[in-house]
């Protein structure tokens, strides 16, 4: 029996143990906020060109992150074979310098390696209201 | 099964889908050649995320080492 009353996690409700969440900053220089990856290069200038966050604020990000997600709800629940119950939270997070005007949605994703475990974050990146993108195959 | 002898795939690595990938893996299909990012991994199995061209997350899915090539 667990006795976590928070797990398993539940779309509207907190993130079971947000308060022990790691990999915020790994993730987030190795790849969210990192201009020069391959693939998160996008993610990276979202940040910078939308609310003027770059590699050098990653402080401020990372504890933007783990401040919101001790109140924000989780907003989706994935339950993968292999890889466990997956969450994702999302939440406003406030731009810096020009841009401190600004107000957008970040998503952020956690994982579960273990059940009733602490949160690793898999991923961060910004949603802006206006978005197209391309689809799956149907 | 063409398989590419390459590199162990890490954490953060971008791949490249070498097979189509169907529903099962995901919440979409997605054709060979796909871009994608590793964001997790279970020894051999990789969680890849698939981005559009702003960095929003599409899908996730879920593929053994072998049906991956490093980018």
């Amino acid at each position: 029996m667990n006795p976590d009353p928070s797990w398993p996690p539940r779309t509207g409700a907190p993130l079971p143990r947000a308060a022990e969440a790691y990999g915020v900053r790994e993730k987030l220089a190795g790849y969210a906020l990192d201009p020069a990856h391959k693939d998160g290069g996008p993610k990276a200038k979202g940040f910078a060109t939308i609310l003027g966050i770059t590699l050098s604020d990653i402080d401020y990000l990372e504890n933007t992150i783990r401040t919101a997600i001790l109140q924000a709800p989780v907003s989706n629940v994935y339950i993968r074979a292999r890889y466990g119950a997956q969450c994702e939270v999302k939440f406003p997070i406030a731009g810096l310098g020009a841009k401190s005007d600004r107000t957008v949605q970040v998503i952020t994703g956690w994982e579960y390696a273990d059940p009733g475990g602490p949160p690793r974050m898999t991923t961060a990146y910004l949603k802006p209201e206006k978005h197209h993108n391309r689809q799956p195959e149907a | 099964m063409a398989t590419t002898k390459q590199a162990t795939i890490t954490e953060n690595d971008v791949v490249r889908l070498t097979r189509d990938v169907g529903k099962d893996r995901g919440i979409g299909k997605w054709p060979a050649g796909t871009i994608g990012t590793v964001v997790s991994e279970r020894g051999e199995h990789k969680l890849i995320e698939i981005s559009d061209e702003e960095g929003v997350a599409l899908d996730y899915v879920s593929i053994a080492e072998p049906q991956l090539e490093l980018v």
